[in-house]
């Protein structure tokens, strides 16, 4: 990857790689600081990387690290119940799909998250999630599986109707 | 292949996925058939419940980005060693040496005048060396300007310019008149290569950063900044000019007052 590369990559996919950060449950800050840490480590390696790996690359450096400080904060929690944010039904408001689905992510556990993102959101097939995360293509598939039936289950919680 | 309790949530997304073919999928089925209650999570997969995510702009790209090496530092030392080169060259022309005399136009005055006429007494040529040494370092501008009010320190400092400069009095030889072989003798040797770089170098430094003395000494109402700068950059010229005929001492001291002062 040359220079010009990088930095084409910066342009094109920074905002998806920030993205991906702040949906698997980073937050504003360590999301930034995982987005740094990924570019610092590709511009390091960018003579290894390929440019067309550029992104893959950075996914990964920001899922490790968010993983990583995932847990160490684990570590620190003093309840489970902490892990997980409690889920709040309005019933007189009007079910909003993108907001429950939101919820329901944020209530995944941050592997299956990054995998729903990841294929879902970038468009990656399950052997590139493989990939990304350092898993198998067969956990991957598993980990799919059991998120989305999660996200339903959420979905249904919260009134979504499972019939439409 | 064989599903088990512990593998088909495998076969269950591949199912669901349509990644499987009609003899797995009879397979599958029959698992369900088998455990009716894993069939609830196949039906609550839902292929076609994706999220979307609108886009997120990153706040800080051009902070990711890498450029370059910048050469302007490099454009900035270069212009510094010109405007050094620049300055020594001056300061070389300027040099009077043994066999020029004074630089500039006096060796074609010299030529031109009849050699008793331009030939100085040497009493009268030291006398206004020492007349035109001991009024410079009488009168330090910079140091007059710092201590005087500036209403005061104004015109005193304009005055004083005159006499730095070599006198022009009718009785008086000209400038270009000391060359005088018995004043030469009578001079301290010449400067080593070194001393001529240590004044030749506090000469530039005087010409490069003379701002911050000035300024620090002047009131707003007195000549400015580029008049002072002027006048100093004349003293130190007419002072090392006149390095010939004084000693090293002697002008290294008159520098030093002018720079310290």
């Amino acid at each position: 990857m040359t220079q010009k590369e990088y930095n084409n990559g910066v342009r094109l996919w920074a905002d998806d790689v920030y993205r991906f950060a702040v949906r698997c449950g980073g937050g504003e800050e360590l999301s930034k600081d995982a987005v740094q840490e990924a570019y610092a480590s590709l511009w390091e390696r960018r003579e290894k990387v390929p440019a067309e790996k550029g992104k893959s690359f950075l996914l990964t450096v920001v899922h490790n690290h968010l993983m990583s400080q995932h847990r160490h904060s684990r570590v620190h929690q003093q309840t489970a119940q902490q892990l997980v944010p409690p889920l709040l039904v309005a019933p007189d408001e009007g079910f909003d799909l993108k907001e429950a689905l939101r919820k329901a992510l944020e209530r995944l556990p941050q592997v299956q998250r990054a995998a729903v993102e990841l294929k879902d959101v970038e468009g990656y097939s399950c052997k590139e999630i493989a990939e990304i995360l350092s898993l198998s293509e067969t956990q991957v598939s598993v980990y799919l599986f059991r998120a989305r039936v999660s996200l339903k289950k959420t979905l249904i919680a919260l009134g979504y109707d499972n019939n439409n | 292949m064989t599903i088990t309790t512990d593998n088909y949530e495998l076969y269950f997304y591949r199912y669901a996925e349509g990644e499987l073919n009609a003899q797995e999928r009879a397979a599958v089925e029959d698992f369900v058939a088998q455990h009716p209650q894993l069939a609830e999570e196949l039906a609550l997969y839902d292929p076609q419940l994706k999220i979307s995510e609108p886009p997120l702009p990153y706040p800080d790209k051009n902070g990711l980005m890498h450029h370059p090496a910048r050469v302007q530092p490099l454009w900035r030392w270069a212009a510094a060693a010109s405007v050094a080169a620049v300055l020594m060259g001056g300061v070389w022309l300027f040099w009077p040496s043994q066999s020029d005399g004074v630089a500039g136009s006096a060796p074609l005055l010299a030529q031109q005048q009849p050699v008793d006429t331009i030939r100085p007494d040497v009493e009268m040529v030291e006398e206004t060396i020492r007349h035109s040494a001991g009024e410079t370092a009488a009168q330090p501008t910079l140091a007059y300007a710092k201590a005087q009010p500036a209403a005061v320190a104004a015109p005193q400092a304009e005055a004083a310019l005159p006499v730095v400069s070599v006198p022009q009095q009718e009785d008086m030889p000209s400038q270009t008149v000391v060359e005088a072989p018995e004043l030469l003798a009578q001079a301290d040797p010449q400067p080593t290569e070194a001393e001529k770089d240590t004044l030749v170098i506090e000469y530039i430094d005087v010409m490069m950063f003379p701002e911050t003395e000035v300024v620090q000494a002047e009131p707003v109402d007195t000549p400015s900044l580029k008049d002072r700068y002027r006048n100093l950059r004349s003293r130190v010229s007419n002072t090392i000019r006149d390095y010939a005929y004084k000693s090293y001492a002697e002008t290294r001291g008159e520098l030093l007052a002018m720079v310290n002062n």
